[in-house]
């Protein structure tokens, strides 16, 4: 869409061709228009006008307010933006406000980007398809009675429907992958620890990261360099130069060697996925690229792996919300015990309970050893297998997801919805950077993607592979229940 | 193996999840479900992993220390923003007994 | 016969670190202000936080483990202990587990003048918690988060004590340690240093250890010493008793002089400790510790302050004393032994000389300030960057102030030494220092109190007592001798007490002449 680009967004604004003020207004007409797609949990129109009124300020000043300036950026509603809501979809949070703006969203808006909206998701960042919203579920923008994807539904819906060019979401297992494969759009998640996880409201602190989903692999990369970079207050962030990505982007992939993993071309794969993604890949190589086969041999376990680490993670992470500080307190509680136990199965959903639990059965004492510890190590060897593969590729390519989006209600089981993650859970695992970039439609014209995955810290070849695929392939259609994007 | 309902009570309890009052089938159905990830997850004790380092980390993280200066809190009001219940500038919650650790 | 038992006591000590900043967030530590004032994201436990380790609370904690000759670990990691508690912001506590910061170590003391020395298990860092608070019998707790998150280390003892005594004489010293460490100020009283003690006992000779019981709230030597030699006679009765000792937690009730139960544990606590995912591994290179030591000592060196054992060893061996004396110098008070030094301390019209005067000084002080700083009528305080003793003086219902620096001791000793003055009168000008806070000399000259040592003037003295009492003198030849100490005296009366008594008792018998032969 021509107009509908962050780059072009921001030069616009800087150019005096639009204000920051009417690019927001008409994204608020935007999500008006689709708003039965429920991407959002909260959408405080005046808050965003004043942001936007202060980037015209700034450029009526003479000022450069940024590489977005005026661009509209959707928040995933676990991303913390002061005196916003953050609720996390769920109703133990419901009521409550940020008081501190977090590291990635402090950057977004030194970049004159302007905050729009708190993005649906899964409660807790905890499920593979906008399902486990305590409030209404996210609609995919092509099928509204399917699914978007998970856990960053919202910001992927609200992209994939034109609301917004730019949309922040948290990837754990591959929850900003995935939504962007079934809801057509592109969605990276950077090496662990580019992007500071200060204000991100914690799931798994060793798998979770923040990224950008956009319309354009360029613009995600710009996105990505706005929020990328050191923070002193995340002890895990890294203190690394932050590249110029979005230059990676438009670079040929002349002698570029794409891995390609056998085993995640198998069983469970649905065929039209499949046909999507290997056409990608012989279009690369037609274009120089080389397609190397590679083994990930611990690939089988790496849902068992990541579910154990994540829900132990998590069962720690949650333990905050008890009630005493902020967050839902139970009525009926009578003393501290009861007050704990009433408040957070009040405010906790069913999938968030599953996961406390399960997490906090593997840590308990007799276990450790047998599941946490295990997992760890079994996370060692994931880690040496992505070493071996990049010895002989510069990245590796399989489909985002194993199938296009499904219906509501279609994994209803906790254990399938699991073994959807299982091509995105291993990069997480390894810390790695991964991006889903859309590839020809599949049956019923649903959206595909194909997953590309660098060495830690290489998100430049990252983008270069995902940006070369995206002109190979060219525009994709309007999504059925998109916003109307006014022209010129 | 599945995980029997005596165990997962008492994991609920060590998660302060108040399970016990759950409807019965609800109860079993919440056992079932955790035994059977449970049984999913125990699939890792296939893997040799003799003489591998746990990660705690993905990636290596250097070491991180932050000199020692105070910097400005966030004030009373603001800390007690989002209590359910205070009094005094201070959290009210029911009536503590004893002194602390040992309750997990 | 009743079996003989043998007590098994380890100690647990929870000591705040001295930072302007908390363990993993910059929020002000160690000040006392209105409730959640010192707080901010990180240590009220809010969503989407994270902690960074404060450098100082590293190089503290590795100053403990410098000074308890523990092996400081290169590599050390946190892990979270996980539980529930409303004073818990995160519901969990950051601290180290199976790696922590320091292992071994040990701390040597005295008791009863025998050398001792208690090896301890481990030292790690973590975060204390918030403060709760009831009001009578509300049926609510209130929650203060002030001193959540202040840096702390855990020092954990080995089960080596075997008595009330030698656990109280080892937490005196090890206190004493971590104050001259310049890291915790040691005060009891408001929680800054709190000790746990763990109890057991068995009958000698058995190496099987009997079940342990924890007491808490041990908040001064006294209860610490109390209620361990309550809990050993307790469970000794108890099993005597034909009872069953059960692992539980007990208080100390100074009230009804007893422990009292406060819950019991039937197995132990499940903390499901795991590594902190949000931090990486603790580094402090063995360069590092040396240079940490080396901080240590220079600071130590220009405030003063030295390791109990280090000034004990001075004192007995450099100074000279004997344990009497060492035992005002260590515990009349904190500060004495600074305030001894600064007597001799360079620049002074003493310096140096410690060795020749210290034990005469020792006994000034002693004397002249023991009973004051008994009844709390003196102090010893830092002004201007001197230690100097500060007397609170009655005159005429007025109560003021007096202030003596040390070097006045050392200057009475002077006198004493030089015979400017005798014995005697050193107690004087004794009391008028400590009435007027002047330097000694100036109260011998103002008040005359000057040794009287010219033979000739005490030959008059002498002559003019004699010739006033001839009755007297008439007697003594006459063969009652003991008027000889009448004399004397009346001889001291007339100078004042200034002269010499030797001297005046052997011009006296000169001058009365021989005694009759009975």
């Amino acid at each position: 869409m021509p107009e509908f680009t962050a780059a072009q967004i921001a030069a616009a604004v800087k150019a005096g061709d639009r204000t920051a003020t009417s690019v927001a207004e008409e994204a608020l007409g935007r999500a008006e228009q689709t708003s039965d797609l429920d991407a959002f949990v909260h959408l405080d129109a005046d808050r965003i006008l004043a942001q936007a009124r202060a980037v015209d300020a700034k450029i009526a000043e003479g000022i450069d307010p940024g590489p977005l300036a005026g661009v509209p950026v959707v928040l995933k509603d676990n991303l913390l933006a002061i005196d916003e809501p953050a609720t996390c979809a769920s109703r133990i949070l419901d009521r409550h406000v940020s008081l501190t703006d977090g590291h990635a969203v402090a950057r977004l808006k030194a970049a004159g980007a302007v905050t729009f909206g708190r993005a649906n998701m899964d409660e807790f960042a905890m499920g593979s398809s906008g399902e486990n919203s305590a409030v209404a579920s996210a609609r995919n923008p092509w099928d509204r009675d399917r699914v978007p994807g998970g856990s960053s539904s919202g910001s992927a819906v609200a992209v994939g429907a034109h609301v917004a060019p730019l949309a922040l979401g948290s990837d754990t297992g591959g929850s900003i992958r995935q939504p962007a494969a079934f809801s057509g759009v592109v969605g990276a998640k950077p090496t662990w620890g580019r992007v500071s996880r200060r204000g991100l409201i914690a799931f798994a602190s060793s798998l979770d990261q923040i990224g950008p989903f956009a319309t354009t692999v360029a613009d995600a990369a710009v996105c990505l360099e706005a929020i990328a970079g050191f923070d002193a207050g995340d002890a895990t962030s890294a203190n690394r130069e932050v590249p110029s990505w979005a230059s990676e982007v438009g670079r040929d992939v002349k002698g570029l060697r794409i891995g390609v993993p056998e085993s995640f071309f198998g069983e469970g794969l649905a065929d039209d996925v499949e046909a999507s993604v290997r056409g990608a890949l012989n279009a690369l190589a037609a274009a120089g690229a080389e397609l190397v086969p590679v083994e990930l041999p611990h690939a089988k376990y790496a849902v068992a792996t990541y579910y154990i680490i994540a829900c132990a993670e998590a069962s720690s992470n949650l333990a905050r919300f008890d009630g005493v500080r902020y967050g839902h307190r139970s009525k009926t509680a009578t003393d501290v015990l009861s007050m704990y136990a009433r408040s957070r199965v009040e405010g906790f959903g069913e999938e968030v309970r599953r996961r406390i639990m399960l997490g906090t059965y593997v840590l308990s004492a007799g276990y450790y050893d047998a599941y946490y510890r295990k997992a760890q190590q079994v996370r060692t060897r994931f880690i040496e297998d992505f070493k071996t593969a990049f010895e002989t590729c510069d990245v590796i390519a399989s489909p985002t997801a194993p199938t296009t989006a499904f219906r509501f209600g279609d994994n209803a089981d906790p254990l399938s919805m699991y073994l959807a993650d299982v091509y995105t859970i291993p990069a997480s695992l390894a810390g790695l950077p991964g991006i889903s970039v859309p590839t020809a439609p599949g049956a019923d014209g649903l959206p595909t993607g194909i997953q590309f995955v660098t060495p830690s810290w290489d998100e430049g070849t990252m983008f270069r592979v995902a940006g070369a695929w995206e002109s190979l392939r060219g525009p994709l259609g309007r999504p059925t229940h998109a916003a109307d994007v006014e022209e010129g | 193996m599945a995980i029997d309902r005596d165990t997962l009570l008492h994991t609920a309890m060590l998660a302060r999840l108040d399970c016990a009052s759950l409807p019965e089938p609800e109860l079993d159905a919440l056992v079932d479900q955790i035994g059977r990830i449970i049984g999913y997850v125990e699939q890792l004790s296939e893997v040799d992993t003799e003489g591998v380092t746990p990660s705690t980390h993905p990636v290596d993280v250097p070491p991180r220390l932050r000199p020692d200066t105070a910097s400005e809190p966030l004030g009373a009001d603001r800390v007690l923003a989002n209590a359910p219940k205070t009094r005094d500038a201070r959290f009210v919650v029911p009536r503590v007994v004893g002194q602390g650790a040992d309750d997990a | 016969m009743a079996t003989d038992y043998e007590a098994v006591i380890g100690l647990e000590i929870h000591a705040q670190l001295l930072t302007a900043s908390k363990a993993f967030s910059s929020a002000p530590a160690n000040l006392e202000a209105e409730p959640n004032t010192l707080v901010n994201e990180v240590c009220s436990g809010q969503p989407g936080s994270l902690p960074v380790l404060n450098e100082r609370a590293v190089e503290f904690a590795v100053r403990a483990g410098i000074a308890f000759d523990c092996d400081i670990q290169t590599r050390s990691v946190f892990a979270r202990k996980n539980y529930f508690y409303p004073d818990l912001p995160k519901g969990y506590q950051i601290s180290q587990y199976d790696e922590p910061l320091c292992l071994n170590g040990s701390v040597h003391f005295e008791l009863d003048g025998e050398a001792r020395s208690v090896a301890l298990e481990r030292i790690h860092m973590e975060e204390d918690t918030g403060k709760s608070q009831h009001e009578g019998d509300r049926p609510e707790s209130l929650i203060d988060l002030n001193r959540a998150g202040t840096p702390l280390i855990e020092i954990v003892s080995r089960p080596d004590m075997r008595s009330a005594d030698e656990a109280s004489a080892f937490f005196k010293e090890l206190r004493a340690v971590l104050v001259a460490a310049g890291i915790n100020d040691g005060n009891l009283q408001s929680g800054s240093m709190r000790c746990d003690a763990n109890v057991s006992v068995r009958p000698r000779g058995q190496q099987e250890l009997g079940t342990k019981v924890e007491v808490k709230n041990l908040n001064s030597f006294k209860y610490l010493r109390d209620a361990i030699e309550f809990e050993i006679q307790r469970q000794i009765d108890e099993i005597e008793g034909g009872g069953v000792i059960y692992q539980e937690t007990r208080t100390w009730n100074e009230a009804k002089r007893e422990t009292l139960l406060l819950r019991r544990k039937e197995g132990s606590a499940d903390y499901r400790y795991f590594p902190e995912p949000d931090l990486p591994p603790l580094v402090v290179t063995p360069d590092r510790q040396a240079e940490i030591g080396a901080a240590m000592d220079a600071e130590m060196a220009a405030a003063g302050r030295s390791f109990p054992r280090d000034l004990r060893t001075r004192l007995r061996d450099e100074v000279g004393l004997h344990d009497e004396q060492m035992s005002f110098v260590t515990g009349s008070h904190p500060d004495m032994a600074n305030y001894f030094d600064a007597a001799f301390a360079p620049g002074t019209d003493f310096a140096g000389k410690a060795k020749a005067m210290g034990p005469g000084v020792v006994n000034l002080l002693s004397g002249a300030l023991g009973p004051a700083l008994n009844d709390g009528s003196a102090d010893i305080e830092t002004r201007d960057g001197r230690p100097v003793a500060v007397l609170q003086v009655k005159q005429k219902k007025k109560v003021s102030e007096v202030t003596l620096p040390a070097t006045h001791f050392a200057a009475l000793q002077g006198l004493i030494d030089a015979k400017t003055i005798s014995k005697n009168i050193a107690k004087t000008v004794v009391e008028h220092m400590l009435a007027t806070g002047d330097a000694p000399k100036t109260i011998v000259d103002r008040e005359g109190l000057q040794a009287q040592n010219d033979e000739g003037a005490i030959a008059a003295l002498v002559d003019g007592v004699i010739d006033k009492h001839p009755d007297e003198a008439a007697r003594y030849r006459g063969g009652k001798v003991q008027l000889l100490g009448f004399f004397v005296g009346q001889v001291m009366k007339a100078s004042r007490g200034r002269a010499d008594a030797g001297t005046v008792r052997q011009l006296l018998a000169e001058k009365l002449g021989p005694v009759e032969e009975s």
